[in-house]
């Protein structure tokens, strides 16, 4: 085996900034927003999914990602980053399920996740995320919800209620005035639905945004069906 | 295991005591002067039993690490302490490609004031099950250390009875044990620190001389020969 | 090899179910093969406030992986700033000892624990390599465990309160440790309930 030498792409300026993070963070910016709301009884992630092309078939892709029983994932950013990071998410629940014999706390399981994107901002050879990303999880022993959102640069915030991606200053401006602790996750997926639509370009429907919501029971994507029908309660 | 280790708690200081024979063949004595403590601390010394390689590689490896941590600490290792790294190291080695054939006894004196037990005294075999008790022996000597100890062992035991009992041992051992130890090294350590004592020897065994009598045969008795 | 390193140094442990409370004790030998060497050793270490861990088998190995479960379950209690619960140290125990499934640890354990919200209660014991048992209501290891088996099942009645379960306990323990020569002098107890640990020494037999 050869000696390899690996140089990390991310180095201070002189300022002190992390620059590429910086762009990491660009790149999440420009991406397409994601709303993740959480009520009393649980978590709901929403986000818009517009095809580029009317020939895409639209049901066979998925943004709103499960990763264990009771946790589940959104982004905004790069698709292809974010996947690499689902895989992973998913074998650290497993990994965490095969010594403990239970299901990875949503806590846990976002402190294993920002690791992994910390890690790519410090080895060589590598480059930061372009995803930021919101994880929803039910607390088995707090028995609550969780909301959390994980940045490229590895740093997470626990939320009640936030937006990334495209217009986020506009989405969280919405939610301040829309949240309500005592919200129920009906009225959440409502209140998501309609901080989404606050951005929305042209006619939203079933096929170009996507839902899941995190209860006790735990984590699931809403079907087409279930999101025509929350949409036409909104009218 | 004809080598002898033997350590004994007092009410303020621990003796470490130890046989001097190094033997060959397991018939012949080479050394009548075999030095097996290996000072780990100003308070805190190991007694050390085994394949002759292996104690010394093992004594050494663990007492310069223990002196490397007050180098790079600034406070020692109380004995209890020494005694679990003492441990931990000889478990890890047992599972290892090639493990360590030591016996010890460490002992010594914390020099912590708020530590409840000051005196602290363990044996360490060399699979690395360690033990903490008023008295400990490693070897053939185990058979009879054990059980005086058992026997005259009590709380506040002062220096001159631990002496005694040691030399009750050391005779059993004079008496007993084919390869016997011709001399053996004690040494106390207490707040003062580590100090050696004056040797001690087995009893001489006194056998009285046979009288003529005994060569007596029974044709003799008979008076056949006048 | 297995079984005499099993034997080598001798020990014994028994665990029991009662109603919201949960025994176990073991013993006080430790020996080499037939010499009896010191009479102190026991064998029964406190992993959280509610649960505890019997590991009988060779000496070396019960003191090696009662220290390695406490640097896990220490770490654990920091990363995740949560309480040991009964069946995570039973996976994680049974979790460190297959890692060396192919150069095993000779050991068997018993774990216990209780819930002191709803006073349930756990018994487990696990094989050197860690194999995994159900939450029963009686298990015990060691090399009298075969006489201690039969006596605990004697003396075990469903939903004893906690005197009559120490009772039991004790009763099948020391009985039991009397057949055999490899275990005995002297006994610990540990009764554990809701609000409560009471831990007790029992002198037994001295031979």
């Amino acid at each position: 085996m050869s000696e390899r030498y690996g140089f990390s792409l991310t180095t201070f300026s002189p300022s002190g900034k992390l620059v590429q993070i910086e762009y990491a963070l660009n790149a999440v910016n420009a991406g397409s927003p994601a709303v993740g709301i959480k009520a009393s009884n649980g978590v709901v992630l929403a986000t818009e999914k517009k095809s580029k092309s009317i020939l895409h078939d639209d049901r066979t892709i998925h943004k709103v990602e499960p990763i264990c029983k009771n946790i589940g994932l959104v982004y905004s950013g790069m698709g292809p980053d974010y996947r690499l990071l689902v895989q992973k998410a998913r074998k650290l629940g497993q990994e965490y399920m095969l010594i403990y014999e239970q299901n990875v706390p949503p806590t846990q399981l976002v402190k294993r996740v920002a690791d992994v994107m910390q890690e790519y901002t410090q080895s060589g050879g590598v480059r930061p995320f372009g995803v930021s990303l919101l994880i929803c999880g039910y607390d088995y022993d707090e028995d609550r919800p969780f909301l959390y959102q994980c940045d490229p640069s590895g740093s997470y915030f626990p939320w009640k209620a936030t937006a990334i991606g495209r217009n986020y200053i506009n989405g969280k401006t919405f939610l301040e005035k829309r949240y309500s602790d005592q919200l129920a996750l009906e009225d959440a997926v409502h209140t998501a639905i309609l901080t989404l639509k606050e951005s929305f370009e042209g006619q939203m429907t079933e096929d170009n945004i996507e839902i899941g919501i995190c209860d006790k029971e735990g984590f699931r994507r809403l079907t087409p069906a279930e999101v025509k029908d929350y949409l036409a309660q909104i009218g | 295991m004809v080598e002898s280790i033997i350590g004994i708690r007092g009410k303020d200081f621990v003796i470490l005591a130890q046989d001097t024979n190094t033997t060959k063949y397991g018939i012949l004595n080479m050394k009548f002067d075999t030095n097996r403590l290996f000072k780990l601390s100003e308070h805190c010394a190991m007694l050390a039993a085994g394949e002759p390689g292996d104690v010394v590689q093992f004594a050494e490896y663990v007492g310069k690490n223990i002196q490397l941590y007050k180098m790079i600490n600034g406070i020692e290792l109380s004995p209890h302490a020494c005694a679990n790294f003492t441990r931990h190291e000889m478990a890890t080695s047992l599972r290892s490609r090639n493990s360590f054939l030591a016996n010890l006894v460490v002992g010594g004196f914390s020099t912590n004031e708020r530590d409840q037990q000051r005196v602290q005294l363990y044996s360490i075999d060399y699979l690395g099950a360690m033990i903490s008790a008023n008295v400990v022996a490693h070897g053939f000597c185990q058979f009879f250390a054990l059980g005086i100890g058992d026997r005259l062992w009590k709380e506040d035991l002062t220096v001159e009875e631990a002496l005694a009992m040691l030399q009750i041992m050391v005779n059993e051992l004079g008496k007993r044990m084919a390869a016997y130890p011709h001399c053996v090294f004690v040494r106390i350590i207490d707040a003062k620190g580590i100090r050696v004592l004056e040797n001690m020897y087995p009893e001489k065994i006194h056998v009285a001389k046979p009288t003529e009598g005994d060569l007596q045969t029974t044709a003799d008795m008979m008076d056949i020969h006048s | 090899m297995g079984d005499d390193m099993m034997s080598y140094n001798g020990g014994v442990a028994l665990a029991m179910k009662g109603k919201e409370c949960v025994a176990i004790v073991c013993d006080k030998r430790y020996g080499i093969q037939n010499k009896t060497v010191a009479t102190n050793f026991t064998k029964i270490f406190q992993y959280g406030d509610h649960c505890f861990v019997a590991f009988c088998g060779l000496a070396t190995d019960v003191q090696t992986v009662s220290e390695r479960l406490r640097f896990r379950t220490n770490l654990y209690e920091l990363r995740e700033q949560r309480k040991l619960k009964p069946l995570v140290l039973y996976n994680m125990l049974t979790n460190l000892l297959y890692e060396r499934r192919f150069g095993p640890y000779f050991v068997y354990a018993l774990v216990i624990g209780l819930d002191p919200k709803t006073g349930e209660t756990y018994v487990f014991d696990s094989d050197n390599i860690g194999a995994i048992s159900d939450n029963v209501n009686l298990a015990t290891v060691g090399t009298a465990s075969d006489y201690i088996f039969g006596l605990g099942e004697l003396f075990f009645k469903p939903n004893m309160n906690a005197d009559e379960l120490f009772e039991a306990t004790s009763q099948a323990f020391l009985n039991g440790v009397d057949r055999d020569s490899a275990s005995g002098w002297g006994a610990v107890v540990y009764v554990v309930e809701k609000d409560k640990v009471t831990v007790r020494e029992l002198k037994g037999r001295q031979d």
